[in-house]
């Protein structure tokens, strides 16, 4: 359908007044891509033709209904700090940046859960639970830029989810404008039902594609009374490793933590002969804080580590919070895989990917992120390698994604544990997912957003 | 503000406009000036380079392409003119303070600097207070004029680095060799700024709790009474964040504190900025910084929040008005000067 850009824009001023409209260029640059690198030819090829800026659900239902009528493209957008590729608009049409709906509706201390708006940012929203004594729990690497809407809509990985779980495992009920324009309410606001199908998870980890999250509730903590984390060298990672493998089969109740190899050596500790490295997090009471913080501090001791200053140790457990905010991606260039294999197998995965697929592309992992796994119920493991800004490197990463989704598929795996599918993996789909599972998606797809105008090309290709 | 108000965004508009994809003009001047350039950015975010820095260049290269706003020329202007952000005559600098060209002494050169000097004259004569009751040796510049940091910050580099050759020229005439700073923007822009752009500095530079510090462990100073209301301290960014200096200030209030001083979550490297660098372009987005800001002093029940800083106490206090609370914004050498006698 052929519609003069004007008229759509009038509308949307109509709808959000005109002060949260964008569609002059220099306005529309800063919506261009999130942290996936795109063709560095291409950095500048997929412009929106708008950027609007809602604030309560009723706004975001009028741009959907006005998208569906002159079948427009949708962008939902939080924090833009994915991996994938998700919010970049490769079809153009409108984003909608959610980052103006920042009402926490509601905190109830007594059954531990709240209800936010869906553009509230996890650091926001965790300051104002502090408050309440009370805590969400999910520490990502964009925790300080990353929406609520975003994180659940990206099934976002915290560092803390051995005791908190994933913001995944926390959302109770979700509000939902869908691409027709109704506004769908998963299910009542409670810990649990098991009466309807699990509409809750049909949107997390949907990057998008079904819908725009709009609000949602989830179960939060209680804020814990002592923090405290254990750091300690090992000369290698494999020794390193044992012993977190050991402190996961004791069963402490420990809420993260992080097993890593630097080839280079911790020199920044004094330790430039030791490669092996483990991170504990605990948070609880303080009587459980310090017996758990004792037991593991026995058990790397047993294990030849050598124990960490405790300022170390807090500033390492801290620094997750801020591994990446938006500016990082500013510089592209380096990619990371986070694949979820069977834990016996990650180093294996892990060798491969890094002893044969990556040079076969002329790629480098980096040696002070060696081999690495998150010591939760959730390790995934990883490897950072870096990517130069040249078309050819591009299309050699494309290929190397291809080979590494087929070599992940044989180690019973997944290839993105944490950063999904985007545009990145969604041309792989096809090789970890069997046809059934592919026909389902797209049969959910279909059916949800007939007219495919919900972020499309991300997540699952509709004929 | 959209993504473009973010560190990411402004650097993706700044990359487009370098790399020929759009052309300057008013509306990016617009954003370029969307800034406190306060680094808080660069503490969240790990990286290899500075965002203040990306801007201060961005607004220098607009402002030669004859590209800025009117708020940030008549500054300019002002400067330029009568040597002040305000354009209050020159003559009229010193007029409310304590004693100003009484002291000829050679120790030191007390620099006042605009702010101080023309709006908050109470942080000036506490300053020359405490040099009194030290029996300091000092001396003001009758010709003082701006540090033109905020020419530097606002992007005029050609006007500020002729302005700074000057008031160099100046000190180094008036055989000055040491010069205490009661503002941390004129002191980092000495320390810093100067430097960096191929000055020679060739004073000894003290910020005045340093220089307080100083006195209290040589006895200069007698601390008669403590005060007893719980104390709040802001860093400033020009001091903290810029220029790494933390304990000092600190230092100086637990000498005259009954209690412990009382810490904002986040303090140090992580401070809050007050919002006065943005609000010399956009008053009402500084005024809401500020308001967030103090609301984070009140949520600590602290009964002052105490600076060292005239720009930070201006913004503070406006918007402690605002909030119609009981807080009292103080500069810590005011409250200083408001317990100490003669020492040894």
């Amino acid at each position: 359908m052929r519609v003069d850009k004007d008229k759509i824009k009038d509308e949307l001023e109509k709808i959000v007044s005109k002060e949260y409209v964008l569609s002059e260029k220099v306005d529309l640059i800063p919506y261009l891509r999130d942290h996936y690198p795109v063709k560095f030819s291409e950095e500048y090829r997929y412009f929106p033709d708008f950027v609007v800026r809602p604030s309560t659900t009723q706004e975001v239902q009028e741009i959907v209904k006005l998208a569906v009528k002159y079948r427009i493209p949708i962008i939902p957008r939080g924090g833009g700090t994915n991996w994938a590729g998700m919010v970049v608009p490769i079809s153009g049409g409108i984003v909608v940046d959610l980052t103006r709906m920042k009402k926490i509706i509601e905190i109830n201390e007594v059954d531990h859960h709240v209800t936010v708006q869906a553009g509230v940012t996890l650091k926001e929203l965790d300051d104002e639970l502090k408050k309440h004594g009370l805590t969400l729990g999910q520490e990502q690497g964009s925790y300080y830029t990353a929406t609520i809407g975003g994180a659940i809509a990206t099934n976002g990985w915290g560092s803390r989810c051995n005791k908190y779980g994933k913001i995944g495992d926390n959302v109770m009920s979700l509000e939902v404008v869908l691409p027709n324009g109704e506004i769908l309410r998963t299910c009542p606001k409670v810990h649990m039902t098991s009466v309807p199908y699990n509409l809750n998870s049909l949107f997390i980890g949907s990057e998008g594609t079904l819908g725009i999250i709009t609000e949602a509730t989830l179960r939060v903590y209680p804020y814990p009374e002592k923090e405290r984390a254990i750091a300690a060298v090992f000369n290698t990672y494999e020794e390193a490793k044992a012993v977190g493998l050991k402190i996961r089969k004791r069963g402490i109740g420990f809420s993260g933590g992080k097993v890593f190899e630097n080839k280079l050596g911790f020199k920044k500790y004094g330790y430039p002969d030791k490669k092996g490295f483990i991170l504990v997090g605990f948070e609880g009471t303080k009587e459980e804080v310090d017996i758990q913080y004792e037991l593991v501090k026995k058990m790397i001791i047993e294990g030849n580590g050598i124990i960490l200053d405790d300022e170390i140790a807090w500033e390492e457990w801290i620094g997750h919070r801020e591994v990446w905010c938006g500016v990082w991606s500013d510089l592209g260039a380096f990619d990371m895989f986070d694949v979820m294999v069977p834990l016996d197998k990650g180093d294996e995965f892990c060798d491969t990917i890094v002893k044969e697929v990556l040079p076969k592309y002329g790629f480098k992992e980096f040696e002070e992120f060696g081999r690495h796994f998150n010591l939760t119920k959730y390790p995934i493991f990883g490897v950072t390698y870096g990517i130069s800004p040249t078309d050819e490197d591009w299309e050699k990463y494309q290929e190397l994604l291809r080979e590494a989704v087929t070599i992940v598929k044989k180690f019973g795996g997944t290839i993105a544990a944490c950063t999904g599918t985007g545009i990145r993996h969604v041309r792989n789909l096809e090789i970890e997912y069997s046809k059934e599972a592919i026909n389902l998606m797209k049969a959910i797809k279909k059916l949800l957003d007939p007219y495919n105008i919900m972020n499309p090309g991300k997540k699952i290709l509709v004929d | 503000m959209s993504e473009s108000a973010s560190a990411r965004g402004r650097n993706a508009i700044i990359r487009a406009i370098l790399e020929g994809i759009i052309e300057p003009n008013e509306r990016v001047a617009e954003i370029a000036y969307y800034c406190a350039m306060c680094g808080n950015c660069n503490e969240i975010c790990k990286l290899e380079f500075d965002n203040t820095e990306i801007v201060e260049a961005f607004r220098r290269d607009l402002v030669n392409m004859g590209l800025t706003l009117r708020s940030a020329e008549q500054i300019a202007k002002n400067i330029e003119v009568e040597g002040n952000p305000y354009g209050k005559a020159k003559e009229r600098r010193f007029e409310r303070l304590r004693t100003p060209l009484k002291h000829k002494g050679g120790d030191f050169l007390y620099f006042v600097g605009c702010v101080t000097a023309y709006n908050l004259s109470f942080v000036a004569n506490a300053a020359i207070k405490i040099f009194e009751t030290a029996g300091a040796d000092f001396t003001l510049m009758e010709t003082e004029e701006c540090c033109c940091l905020p020419l530097l910050k606002l992007g005029f580099h050609n006007l500020a680095e002729k302005k700074i050759e000057r008031l160099l020229n100046l000190l180094r005439e008036k055989g000055v060799k040491k010069i205490v700073f009661s503002c941390p923007g004129c002191y980092r822009a000495f320390r810093k700024d100067y430097p960096e752009l191929g000055f020679e500095v060739p004073f000894e530079l003290v910020f005045i709790t340093e220089y307080v510090e100083d006195l209290l462990e040589k006895g200069k100073l007698e601390i008669k009474d403590k005060i007893k209301e719980k104390v709040a301290y802001h860093d400033p960014c020009e001091l903290g964040r810029h220029l790494g200096i933390y304990d000092s200030p600190r230092n100086v209030l637990k000498s005259i504190l009954e209690s412990e001083i009382v810490e904002m979550e986040r303090n140090k490297s992580r401070a809050f900025c007050c919002g006065v660098p943005i609000g010399l372009t956009y008053p009402e987005v500084g005024e809401e910084i500020a308001v967030e800001r103090v609301k984070e002093a009140i949520s600590t029940n602290a009964e002052i929040l105490a600076t060292e800083c005239p720009g930070c106490i201006i913004y503070l206090e406006l918007a402690r008005r605002k909030l119609g609370s009981k807080i009292k914004v103080k500069s810590v050498s005011e409250l200083l000067s408001e317990v100490i006698g003669r020492g040894k």
